[in-house]
């Protein structure tokens, strides 16, 4: 995707372009968008210079491509974004350490804005350069946004071990499991909560399509509950629902929870109408990350409805509005 | 009536007690029911799986949901003890919201105290539901037994119960359709089953226990 085969550069236009293009042979989680290793020559010698080699434009591509739907969905760029990013700036990115608060009306002191401002360029919230340790809009920018996921309100202001701190040290973005969608305000959603999770949190399901759910209530009334269904509703009502299953989808949901089974009528439950998102990882985080959810609910509730629960399957489902 | 709240405590240790004993009389030859000892019921070892007590007058009453929407209430009562051809088995009702029909079941307990169900009175498909002594790994049909859990229902708040599952969704690169195949049952000891779910979203959870006479 990016070479270092040749001087010029790709442009960030080029890049997306290039993206969505393979995205349409394979899925794009399974992609890493990362740059040719070195600057082997060819047998001719490429004609690049050492400034070239610096390519300091291509940072101007890398912040660009941050706020492309596309790339940032990616752990795979986060990571490639604060490689190239570190490489660039010369910052070694390190626990964020601070002394006092930072922010708007705070001491910010020098080495605390540094230390701010390598977290925020390394998580994406500001655009790679170097800071000389003062407080200046972008960073200002970036706590505001960094506050937007969990405050209605935002205040800019980053007390020691507070709330804020404590959520940009523990920063991360989790992973999306395979065949998870996550179109319009859902992969908005996504983006709220996702970097706030516990580690060990991950995406599980998103939208699904009615027909999922019209194969499994099938199958269970084909196969699971097939026996309890004749015994219960008996055979020549069974065999006539057989005969349409889609046309007698009413009675055959019927029969399915009158034998026990709780299920959604296709197309109605919260995933099948784009509606809600489920997230996994280990029962010992689940209370945390119910927590966590409302909090961003309660911060972005024009977003997320606030309906957030622990479900049986292990998961916690939490739905948009 | 009696519903289990925290079995496992201090305060209820008399309660849990006195449900362990009525469990081990329900499980030794019946002679105070004046139904004759069958050959079934005093296997070997003449003990049923403690993860699913029989007695006639056992009744489970569960709250079912999806995507933590209620359905319906569903309740299983034991309502039977009878012998058929040279086998004994209990017979149980499974009443599902208004529903006035309620769907027969049959358990009966094998040599080694497993629990088996069937819809048949003939016991001809049946599945077994648990074992004697369910360990992690162990095979249960086409379940697998996974892990004892800490868990919580309208009836029962904290107890230990034993998860048995089709397979384990702790994988974050399980794709999300097969995740949607997944099922899973909680049996808890003295108890039953607590907590059946799937992966849709779809769970009933134990509201009542109510233990019969034995």
């Amino acid at each position: 995707m990016i070479t270092s085969k040749f001087a010029e550069l790709e442009g960030a236009n080029n890049l997306k372009a290039r993206i969505k293009e393979v995205t349409s042979h394979v899925p794009f989680e399974n992609l890493c968008l990362s740059p040719q290793c070195d600057y082997a020559s060819t047998e001719e010698v490429n004609k690049i210079t050492h400034d070239d080699q610096l390519r300091p434009s291509q940072l101007g591509i890398l912040n660009s491509l941050q706020h492309n739907p596309i790339t940032d969905f990616s752990t795979r760029w986060s990571v490639f974004r604060r490689q190239a990013c570190a490489a660039i700036t010369k910052e070694a990115f390190l626990m964020m350490t601070l002394i006092q608060a930072v922010g708007k009306g705070c001491a910010n002191r020098p080495e605390d804005v540094k230390s701010l401002h390598r977290r925020l360029m390394e998580i994406g919230k500001i655009p790679c350069y170097v800071s000389k340790g003062t407080m200046d809009d972008q960073i200002m920018k970036g706590i505001m946004e960094v506050q937007k996921h969990f405050m209605r309100t935002p205040d800019g202001v980053i007390s020691v071990n507070r709330t804020t701190h404590k959520f940009l040290n523990n920063w991360s973005i989790k992973k999306v499991s395979p065949g998870v969608q996550l179109p319009g305000k859902l992969k908005t959603a996504w983006d709220l909560v996702n970097p706030l999770l516990p580690k060990g949190s991950y995406c599980t399901s998103g939208y699904r399509s009615a027909e999922h759910q019209r194969r499994i209530l099938h199958r269970f009334y084909k196969t699971k509950y097939k026996a309890a269904i004749i015994r219960k509703y008996g055979q020549t009502k069974y065999d006539a629902a057989l005969t349409d299953m889609l046309a007698n989808e009413d009675d055959i949901l019927s029969m399915v929870r009158g034998v026990g089974q709780a299920i959604a009528k296709p197309g109605r439950s919260a995933h099948q109408r784009g509606k809600a998102i489920d997230v996994g990882g280990p029962s010992t985080i689940d209370n945390q990350q119910v927590s966590i959810i409302r909090r961003v609910a309660r911060a972005n509730p024009s977003v997320l409805s606030g309906k957030v629960i622990k479900e049986r399957n292990g998961c916690v489902h939490f739905e948009i509005l | 009536m009696r519903t289990l709240r925290n079995p496992m405590n201090t305060k209820s240790k008399t309660a849990w007690v006195a449900c362990a004993c009525l469990l081990m009389l329900s499980c030794t030859p019946l002679i105070g029911n004046g139904l004759s000892p069958d050959p079934v019921q005093t296997n070997q070892a003449g003990k049923t799986s403690p993860y699913f007590p029989l007695s006639v007058g056992n009744r489970w009453r569960y709250s079912c949901f999806v995507e933590g929407e209620y359905t319906f209430d569903k309740t299983l009562t034991i309502t039977a003890r009878e012998k058929r051809q040279g086998r004994a088995y209990y017979r149980g009702e499974l009443q599902v919201g208004d529903d006035p029909s309620s769907l027969e079941l049959y358990y009966h307990v094998d040599e080694l105290g497993g629990v088996h169900m069937s819809v048949d009175p003939m016991l001809t498909d049946d599945t077994l539901l648990v074992t004697m002594n369910p360990l992690p790994g162990d095979r249960i049909g086409n379940l697998r037994v996974a892990s004892e859990q800490d868990v919580e229902t309208p009836g029962t708040d904290g107890i230990k119960a034993l998860l048995i599952e089709n397979f384990s969704l702790d994988d974050p690169q399980l794709h999300e359709e097969r995740r949607m195949e997944w099922e899973g049952r909680y049996y808890a000891r003295g108890i039953g089953l607590v907590i059946e779910a799937d992966g849709l979203g779809g769970s009933c959870s134990l509201k009542e226990f109510h233990q019969g006479t034995p």
